[in-house]
C-alpha cells in the first residue's frame, strides 16, 4: 500500500541533515499526514524517506525571557491548541490549528509540516503570515533565518534547500503583543475538509478601543500561496472600528487574485474574500475587548 | 430515519460527481466527495405516523428509502421561501447558491 524504499529515523536535527545531506533524493517525513498520502497516490512512490519523528528539540512552544515565543515545527496541531503560551500570547493560531482536518490528523500532523508542504491551504499559514513569523532553518553550511514573506516561492515551493531542516518558528513579542486576532477556515463542510479559503485577521486597537490602529490581514486560498493583504491593511489601519469592519473586505480584493478550479470558482473565492475580511476583523476587535454595532 | 434524513441533506447540499473534460472523476474519494459530516448536521427530528398497508406483509412499510427522498425538495422549497429564489439543480452547494442570489438580485 505504501511504496517506500528506505527509513531512516534520524536521533536528533543535526544526524537528519547529514542523513539529508548523504542523500539528495531523501524525503524528510514529520508526522506523515501530507507525505503518507502522497506516497500512496503515487506521487512520491519509491521514496527513501528521513524520519524526525519523535526528536525532542523540535518539539514544544516556550515564551523566551525577551518575550519571543519559540515554535518547534514537530509540535503536533494539538500540541499548539493546547500549548498554555499559545493560548496566552497567540490564542487566534491554537484556534487556527485547530480548524485543521480531524482529532486524529491534528494528533499527528505538525505546524512544521504544514508550513513546509507549500500549500496555500494550510491552516497555521495565514496566522502565521498575520504574525510576520520567521523561519529559523539549519543545515550543512549553518543556520539561517528566513522572514515568512519570502518564505513561499510557489505552489508546494518554499525557501528552503535540500538538507535543510526548519528547526524553530519565532514570533517576535513585537509582532503579537497588544494585538488580538481571529481566523476563519472557510470549507465545504464543518471537520474533515481542505479551505475553500482562510482569513486570518489580526488588530491592535487604539487605548480607547475605538479605532483600529494596526489591521493585519491574511489569506490562504486567495492566491498560489498564502497571502498578505497589504492595501487592506493600510486602508482599514486608523479607522473606527465599525468603518474597518465595512470597509476592508471591499479593499482585499485588490489584493488577491484566487483561480477557479474545480472545487470553486475564483468569482465564488471573491465572494467569501469580501465577505469573511470583515468577520475575521469583526472577531478580532471582540476578541480584542473593542465593541463593535454591526 | 435520521440516517436516511443525512443522506438527502448530502444530496440536497453537497455531494455531487465531478468529472474533467474527459471524463474522468475528480473526486473519487471521501474528502473530495462531500458527505456531510456529524458536525454538519443540524438537530434532525422524526416523526411517525402509524398506518396499516395492505400491500406489505403483515401491512408494514418500508422505511429504507423514504426518509431520503423527501430532504431536497423540502430544503429548495425552504431556501425559496427565505429568499424568493428557486434553485432547481443540486446541489445547492454556497457556490452555487451565490450564483441563484446574483442572478435573482440578491447579491
Amino acid at each position: 500500500m505504501y511504496d517506500i524504499a528506505s527509513l531512516y529515523s534520524a536521533s536528533c536535527a543535526e544526524d537528519a541533515i547529514s542523513e539529508l545531506a548523504r542523500d539528495p533524493e531523501a524525503v524528510v517525513i514529520a508526522g506523515g499526514t501530507d507525505v503518507l498520502i502522497k506516497i500512496r497516490a503515487g506521487e512520491l512512490a519509491g521514496c527513501r524517506l528521513v524520519s524526525i519523528h519523535g526528536i525532542r528539540e523540535l518539539e514544544g512552544v516556550t515564551c523566551r525571557e525577551n518575550g519571543d515565543l519559540h515554535i518547534g515545527p514537530l509540535t503536533t496541531f494539538r500540541g499548539i491548541t493546547q500549548s498554555e503560551v499559545i493560548r496566552r500570547c497567540v490564542p487566534c493560531l491554537g484556534e487556527a490549528a485547530d480548524q485543521a482536518g480531524g482529532p486524529q490528523l491534528r494528533a499527528m500532523g505538525t505546524i512544521g509540516g504544514n508550513v513546509c508542504n507549500g500549500v496555500t491551504s494550510a491552516d497555521s499559514a495565514s496566522t502565521l503570515m498575520t504574525l510576520d513569523a520567521i523561519f529559523r532553518v539549519r543545515g550543512p553550511d549553518g543556520q539561517r533565518d528566513i522572514p515568512i514573506s519570502e518564505w513561499y516561492r510557489g505552489v508546494g515551493k518554499v525557501a528552503l534547500r535540500h538538507a535543510e531542516l526548519l528547526t524553530c518558528i519565532i514570533i517576535p513579542r513585537r509582532h503579537y503583543e497588544g494585538f488580538s486576532g481571529h481566523y476563519i477556515k472557510y470549507a465545504q463542510r464543518s471537520a474533515m475538509d481542505i479551505a475553500t479559503l482562510g482569513v486570518s485577521c489580526l488588530v491592535k486597537l487604539s487605548g480607547d478601543k475605538a479605532r483600529a490602529e494596526q489591521v493585519r490581514l491574511a489569506f490562504g486560498v486567495a492566491g498560489p500561496v498564502p497571502m498578505r493583504a497589504l492595501t487592506a491593511e493600510a486602508g482599514a489601519a486608523g479607522l473606527p472600528v465599525d468603518e474597518a469592519i465595512e470597509k476592508i473586505g471591499a479593499l482585499a480584493l485588490a489584493d488577491v487574485n484566487p483561480r477557479t478550479s474545480w472545487r470553486a470558482s475564483r468569482e465564488f473565492r471573491m465572494q467569501l474574500i469580501k465577505e469573511l475580511s470583515g468577520r475575521a476583523l469583526r472577531q478580532a476587535v471582540i476578541n480584542g475587548g473593542g465593541a463593535v454595532k454591526c | 430515519m435520521h440516517g436516511g434524513m443525512s443522506m438527502g441533506l448530502g444530496y440536497a447540499l453537497s455531494e455531487r460527481m465531478q468529472y474533467d473534460e474527459k471524463g474522468r472523476l475528480l473526486n473519487g474519494n471521501l474528502l473530495d466527495y462531500k458527505i456531510p459530516t456529524a458536525l454538519d448536521h443540524p438537530e434532525l427530528k422524526a416523526l411517525f405516523v402509524e398506518t396499516d398497508d395492505p400491500s406489505g406483509p403483515f401491512g408494514n412499510k418500508s422505511l429504507g428509502e423514504p426518509p431520503a427522498i423527501p430532504v431536497a425538495p423540502a430544503v429548495r422549497n425552504a431556501v425559496l421561501h427565505a429568499t424568493g429564489v428557486a434553485v432547481n439543480s443540486l446541489p445547492m452547494n454556497p457556490q452555487k447558491l451565490v450564483e441563484e442570489f446574483r442572478k435573482g438580485g440578491l447579491l
